[in-house]
This record gives structure tokens, sequence and C-alpha cells, in this order.
């Protein structure tokens, strides 16, 4: 964890289903950044999930100190809502409703968060299942525009939305293609919805990790714990040790003006800073992709390395030199011949930190390998749908009473919401991996 | 006054009862107060006798403390004064006391031998304490003239006195701490006669105890010195030492030393550079990380102490440093031996390659070898071998574990590296022990080969 000035950005979380409320709570447990102290918000429509004895059995088992933190986080920091008896059953639509008809209670614990000026709110769900998956995208387009919770066009809505791992059954990426588009825009007119979404597949990370342990619990804290390393180094480059900053408006801002705002982190931490120089570090970082992607067709990336202060200071890492190798870096790996449309680089010096700890965050790339690996699922999960006068009705199998009607016209402008966007992001890949321009044409009409 | 007054007062009472008394109640009632008020004159007559005694008893015992105190501070003074006299003219200052003692004298507060005189008790105590008052004011002005006086005098006596001990420690006499203990007692602050007085006195006592330190030095030095040419005028001038005299046995010290210096200086000159070469050698072969910063900093501490011992007469010193040294190096040799010992057991695990990881036979001989005992020539040459064979080894065991902790993550870099270009060059692979890593790699995929410092696979590259 990197220091951080009074003065920087605040960052809060909002974590909605029982997912991300693991995440959430092992983030509050062990590892609170100063960025953004006790601002999280656990939401989930059921106690049941929220309950110790199920989300966090283990790891209150693993650490008597968590039960302790359990019981401040219940106090004021989990918000059940909606009227659902046994939550949204792993259905979106559920998820959704029940945030849009209970958004008053919502309301209240997001007050607590004490939203103000530019804080970055920063998002986190599952993609597979229904309630983050259904309340998260309405929330943060509701918290958007409405006046009085947040600064409306100031806070910064990041979104990080897990991917179920790939033996999870057909509705899972159902809803994850649902999810994701949701995200990534919303609304009648379909406008963009989160400012950055960050992308993270479950069996990729476990692959990365070369996790091995047959107890999912300990699977998912050990993907849990990488995910918490991505938020802190997304918050680093605002500290004080960092020798180039990224605000966080760096983040969001050209993306969104390009209109492709897809990321996901390559993570390479724990480096031995004697072993390595920061160009492997930064080769074995896109190494692992928390996603799986083509980094050849990545247009965008955002570099951070966290490095021991007293290599900073002997000079063995320096901000002119992770400027030339990021630059060298891009121009080798990402998509076109000049290394991408955009490239951020930032160096942050540790007191804490003993290892050589690189992210980029890769952005823009083709969505081929994500969407092909859930389409299959996703067709069989929609053509399994009985459909009446337009309508599917899905229902729960554990819990009969969990039922609610889709319009099929909603899917179908989710579908075409979705492939509009990766045509926008295939179509900026392709003007880039195009030839370079004729330079004594282009100088002549220039007027040289 | 007030006792005649409250007796007509108390007459003039008992008559006026009295005529009343005769008036109302007849004459045998006047009889009887009669008689009642002579008894009760003679029993408070009784008591005020009684009181008054008690009274002149208070008042003659507050006049003598005052003389008491009078007197002290008079004969204190004089001390005080004659105590000054070996640094300024105090033949005025002492004239004024006399003439203060003479006066009291005269007003027979004291007799000739300042014994307190029965004349006293003519004057009231007010009269005393004036003159009490006045004797100290006196007494306060002479002193503070005769501190004035005796300021500068002090500030020069006190300048020679630090001159001469600077001379002692020029001369190479290990006097510094004791120079600086001086230095802060010369400027305390004093403002009375009597504090710079005492100052002067608790200087004379440090440069009286310093000299004995040097007389013990040279003497200790002279001794030590026998071995290495004749000794005998050091030895006189030591004798000749009289110690009342700071300025002769400065002068004694001073030659003393110099004579050791030149009887000690070659051999001096050639044991320091012995173990200054040795030090040096030893801290260039401990610069390595791995031997830790506590080593690194011993080592630097000594070589610090030898830079700044340039004096002959410290050839004790030396000779403990050289003890330390020896100390010092031996412990290493042992603790860097039993963490490679530990190590090993950990490396062995891994059946390393020879070309990655191989083992200094000679090592265990080389640490046998290292003899404390020994001469510091002998023991150096061992002491050396063995470290630097132990650093050597020290440096390729913490490599190789570094290298197999690291494997991890450099692995899938060379194969890709090599899936794309079918090789892999010590420029394409930015980590320490690149050549390692890269022979490693060969070893677990014996399809590659690995030769002069690329490692090359038979597949044809993929492309990307």
């Amino acid at each position: 964890m990197t220091d951080v000035d009074i003065d920087s950005t605040r960052w809060s979380i909002i974590a909605s289903g029982e997912g991300a409320n693991r995440i959430s709570f092992l983030y509050y447990a062990l590892h609170k950044n100063p960025a953004i102290g006790d601002r999280v918000l656990l939401l989930n429509t059921t106690t049941a999930d929220v309950k110790p004895e199920k989300t966090f059995e283990y790891m209150l088992t693993r650490d008597p100190n968590f039960q302790e933190v359990f019981d401040s986080v219940k106090r004021d920091k989990i918000c059940i809502f909606g009227k659902s008896p046994s939550g949204a059953g792993n259905n979106w639509k559920v998820g959704e409703n029940e945030a849009r008809e209970d958004f008053d209670t919502i309301r209240r614990y997001i007050s607590n968060l004490r939203l103000s000026g530019r804080d970055v709110i920063f998002c986190l769900t599952t993609l597979g299942g229904g309630t983050g998956n259904g309340s998260l995208p309405y929330l943060i387009n509701k918290i958007k525009s409405e006046r009085g919770l947040a600064s409306v066009g100031e806070n910064s809505f990041m979104a990080l939305g897990i991917i179920p791992y790939d033996f999870e059954p057909a509705q899972r990426f159902f809803n994850t293609v649902c999810g994701i588009t949701r995200l990534l825009k919303y609304g009648k007119e379909g406008k963009q919805n989160a400012d950055m979404l960050l992308l993270v597949d479950n069996s990729q990370v476990e692959k990365l990790l070369g996790i091995t342990e047959s107890s999912t619990t300990e699977r998912y804290y050990r993907i849990n714990e990488e995910i918490i390393n991505v938020v802190d180094m997304m918050i680093a480059p605002g500290g004080k040790g960092a020798k180039s900053t990224i605000d966080v408006a760096d983040y969001y801002q050209l993306p969104s003006n390009i209109g492709t705002y897809h990321f996901t982190p390559c993570m390479s931490v724990g480096n031995d800073p004697e072993i390595f120089g920061i160009d492997t570090a930064l080769d074995t970082a896109v190494d692992r992709p928390m996603t799986p992607i083509d980094p050849k067709t990545a247009t965008m990336a955002y570099i951070i390395a966290v490095a021991p202060q007293k290599y900073v200071d002997d000079g063995t890492f320096s901000q002119e030199d992770f400027e030339e190798i990021s630059r060298k870096w891009a121009i080798k790996n990402m998509a076109g011949s000049r290394g991408g449309i955009l490239r951020y680089s930032s160096l942050i010096a540790s007191d804490e930190s003993k290892t050589l700890d690189v992210m980029v965050l890769l952005g823009g790339f083709s969505l081929e390998k994500i969407i092909s690996n859930s389409l299959q699922k996703y067709y069989d999960f929609r053509e399994s749908l009985e459909v009446r006068s337009g309508e599917a009705e899905l229902a729960d199998d554990a819990d009969p009473r969990i039922r609610v009607k889709i319009n099929m016209k909603d899917i179908d402008t989710i579908e075409d919401r979705i492939k509009s966007y990766i045509a926008l992001t295939e179509e900026k890949i392709k003007q880039l991996k195009k030839k370079e321009i004729d330079m004594e044409k282009e100088l002549k009409d220039w007027g040289f | 006054m007030n006792e005649y007054l409250v007796t007509a007062l108390a007459i003039l009472i008992s008559i006026g009862i009295g005529f009343f008394l005769l008036l109302e109640f007849g004459v045998s009632w006047v009889g009887y107060f009669v008689i009642a008020v002579i008894s009760l004159s003679i029993i408070g007559s009784y008591f005020y006798a009684w009181w008054k005694t008690q009274s002149d008893k208070t008042v003659s015992k507050l006049k003598v403390e005052i003389l008491v105190k009078m007197k002290n501070e008079l004969l204190d003074m004089e001390k005080v004064v004659s105590s000054a006299e070996n640094l300024m003219e105090t033949a005025s200052y002492k004239q004024d006391i006399t003439l203060l003692v003479n006066n009291l004298i005269k007003l027979k507060f004291y007799n000739k031998e300042l014994k307190l005189s029965p004349g006293v008790e003519k004057y009231t105590l007010t009269f005393v304490e004036q003159q009490g008052r006045m004797t100290e004011q006196k007494l306060r002005t002479l002193g503070a003239m005769a501190a004035g006086s005796y300021r500068p005098k002090l500030d020069e006596y006190i300048d020679s006195l630090r001159s001469k001990l600077e001379r002692l420690l020029e001369a190479g006499y290990d006097i510094g701490r004791d120079l600086d203990s001086f230095n802060a007692a010369a400027t305390k602050p004093s403002k009375s006669l009597r504090d710079l007085v005492g100052k002067k006195e608790d200087l004379d006592g440090a440069m009286i105890k310093t000299l004995e330190k040097c007389v013990g030095e040279a003497t200790r030095l002279a001794t030590t010195s026998k071995d290495f040419g004749d000794t005998a005028n050091v030895e006189k001038e030591v004798k000749d030492i009289d110690q009342s005299n700071f300025e002769s046995t400065v002068s004694h010290l001073v030659t003393a030393r110099e004579g050791i210096k030149g009887i000690l200086n070659d051999t001096f000159v050639s044991q320091h550079q012995k173990l200054t070469l040795n030090v040096k050698r030893a801290q260039a072969i401990m610069a390595s990380e791995n031997v830790g910063a506590q080593k690194r900093r011993d080592i630097d501490e000594m070589r610090k102490a030898l830079g700044s011992m340039d004096d002959p007469g410290r050839i004790q010193e030396l000779k403990d440093l050289e003890v330390q040294f020896k100390t010092f190096t031996t412990n290493a040799i042992e603790d860097i031996h039993s963490k490679i010992q530990k190590m090993e057991k950990n490396i062995e695990f891994h059946k390393p390659d020879e070309r990655i990881w191989t083992l200094n036979a000679e090592i265990p001989a080389l640490v046998e070898h290292v003899d404390i005992s020994k001469k510091i020539d002998e023991f150096s040459k061992d002491a050396i071998n063995a470290l630097h064979a132990l650093v050597v080894q020290l440096d390729i065991d913490e490599a190789f574990m570094k290298i197999i902790e690291n494997y991890q993550k450099i692995e899938p870099l060379i194969k890709r590296k090599l899936e794309e270009s079918g090789k892999v060059t010590e420029d394409d692979l930015k980590v320490k022990y690149v050549e390692k890593f890269m022979l490693l790699y060969s070893l677990k995929n014996p399809e590659t080969k690995f030769k002069e410092n690329k490692l090359t696979s038979p597949k044809k590259a993929k492309k990307r």
C-alpha cells in the first residue's frame, strides 16, 4: 500500500452481491488504503448472503480478528435492499428491479459515504450473479444522474466486473454478457454508464496465480487478494511517492472520448528488485492479463510500477527510464506500430514496499476472446427461454417465489449495444494497424 | 514609660474605688479592699519582674547572633581575599577589612582577639542591627571590587593552563576528553570572588589530575618502549617531574613523549601499515551485500579507527586493534561458514547442475587453517584466504537461491521469447544472472541449446 496525501482524491467502494461483498470485506479487514479509509458499502438483497456463517465464514475462521471487523462492518456498512425473500436468484433482472424499488434504502447508506468533490466510486460486482450484476449498472446510472447523492458530472465511477469460471452454467454467461453491456451502456438512450470498466476473469486469474487449492473459499480468497492489489495499484499514482502522477481524470477522460473504456489489469507483483529490471517486470505483467486478451490489440495502457524507496533513491529505477522502457514496450507489444493511442507511466517510490510491483492496465483491446468464451453459453440460455408475447419469464429453480419477466426487446437492445461497442473497438484497433500515412503527401496538404 | 503610666493609673483607680467604698459601705470595706489591693500588687510585681528578665535575655541573644554573623563574614572575606593573592595584589582589600574590624573593636562590639565584648550590652538591638547591615554592605562592595580585579587575571591563568594541556595533547597524550572537561569547567559562569576563587581551585585540581594521567601514560610508554630502544633519557625526564610546577611538568612530559616517539616510530609505522593493509583487504572482501550490514559497519569502523591513529605513542591501542581485527575476522569466518553450510543443505535439495552452482571444496580446510593464536601476518594471510573463498561461495549460493526463487516468473518469458524469435540473448531479458536463467531453462528443456550466451530453440518461431 502506498502513502496517500491528505489532499489526494478520495475513493469509495460500493460492492454489490455476495462475491463483491467478500472482496470488500477482505479489503476492509486487511488492506485499508488511506485513500479509501472506511468508505466502503456492501449491498445485498438478502441477509443470508451477508451472514458471517455463509459469506464470510472462511475469512472469519481464517483470522479470529476478522470477527471484530465484521461486527463493525455489520453496524453501518451493510445495506440489505429489496423485498425478495431469498435474494435475486442469479437473475439480474430481479437484482435491478429490487434496487429500483428500494432505492430509498440504498440512498441512505450511500449518503453515509459522504461523496463529494471529485471522489472516485469504485463499484465492484461479479458478472455471473443476479444481485450485483443487476443492481450495480442501475445504481451507477442513478447516482450519476441524481442530485444530492454525488457531485453530478464530477464524481467518477470505475466499475470492476468479475467474469465467472469457464465451467459455470449457461445462465451465468447470459448474465455476464448482459452485465458487461449494462456497465458499459445504460438507459433508454444507451449512454456511457461506468466511466471505466475493468474486467477480471476468475478462471484466468486462478490459472495465473497457479492456484491448486481444492477449497473454493481458499481459491476465492487468493483471487480476491489479487483484485485488492489492483485497487491499491490504481490509487498509487495519486499518492505522495509518485514520480509522475496519474490523475483520476487521466484514467477515464480520453478513453470515454474515444468511446472504448474497457480495461483489464495485468499484474506482476512480488518481483525481487535485485533480479528484475523494470522492462522484464513489465513483460511479466503483460504475460499475465486478468482476462483472456491479445495484448497486441490493446490501444491504451496505464503502466504503474511501485518500487522500494531505496532502489529509486539509488537510481536503479527512475521515472525517465521507466517512460522510455514503457515507450519501447508499447511500440513492440501494443496495437499498431506506434504503441497504441494512449499511454501513461508512473513510477511510485514506496517506503513500505520491498518488492517491485508492476501493473499494466490495458484498454481498448479486442473483446473477441472474452465474448467468444461466453457466446455459446449466452445463446444456449437465450434459446432456452420460453417467450410468450415477446416476454420471457425467469424463475429461480431453488426458490419458485423468485420470478420476473424480461422483455425480449430489452435483450435485443443489450445485444445491439454490445455489438456496436465491439464494432467501435475493432474499428479503433484497425485504424491503428493501418499503414503509416504518406508523410510527403500529407505535409504538402498542410502547406509545406 | 508605659509601666509607670499603668502603675499611676492603677493607683488612681484604687483610690477612687476606696473613696467609693468608704462613702457607700463604711471603713471596714475599705480595709478589706486595701488588703486585696496590696496582695494583688505584690503578685503583679513578681510576675512583671519575671517577664522583664525573659525579654531582656531575647534581646541579648539577638545581639549575639548579629555579632557572630558579622564576625564570620569578616573572617570569610579575609580568607577569600587571601586565597586570591596568588593572582592579584590584595593588600588594599585586606586593609579595608582591617579598618572595618578596628571600627567594631572601637565600638566595643569585640575585643582585640575578636571575641564578643560585654560592652555591647549598652547598645540597643536596633543600633547593633544597623552596624551589622552597614558592615555587610561594605563587605559586599569590597567583594565586588575584588572580583572585578581578579576576573581578568583568572582568565589569563586559565588560558595558560589550557595552552599547557594543548601542548600535551599535541605531544600525543590521550587527554582529548580531559581538555573538553577543562574547557567546560572554565566557561562555567562565576559572579562572586568566592566563585572565581573556587573555579581556579577546581581547574587546578583538574590540571593536577590530567598531569598525573600523563605521567602515568609516559611511565607506561617508557616501559613498553624498552623493547624497542634505549629509554634512559625518557625515564630521566619522567623522574625529574615535579608536579607542583605545572610549567616544568608539562615540559618534561612533552620531552619524554618526543623521546618515546623517536623510539617507537619505526615499529609503529610498520605495524600500522601491515594492519591497515589487512583491514583494507578484509573490507574489500566484505563489501558484498550478502555479508550483512553489521559486519560491514564493524570493519568500516575498524578502518576508520586505524586511519585516525598516527601517533607512535598509541602503539598499545594499535595492538588492541590488532586483537580486535583477529577476533572480528575469526567470528565473521565462523558466521559465514555456518550460513553457507545451512544454505547448502537447501541447495542440495535442488540437485543443481555444476554450471549453475559449484561448491568450493577447499573451504573447510581454509577455515580450519585460521588460528587466532598465530602472529598477525600469518593469521591475516590465512584469514583473508578463507574469508575470500567464503564470501565468493556465499555470493554464489545467494545467487543460486535467487535464481531458483525467481525462475518460475522468468521461465514463461523465456518460453515466449523463444516462441517469438527462436532465440533469447542477454539483451532480450533484463534480469540479473540472465545467463544462469537461460542455462537453467535449457537444462529443463533439453530440446533447447544454450551456447555462447545465447539460448536457441530448434522449433520454428511462432508468429504472434
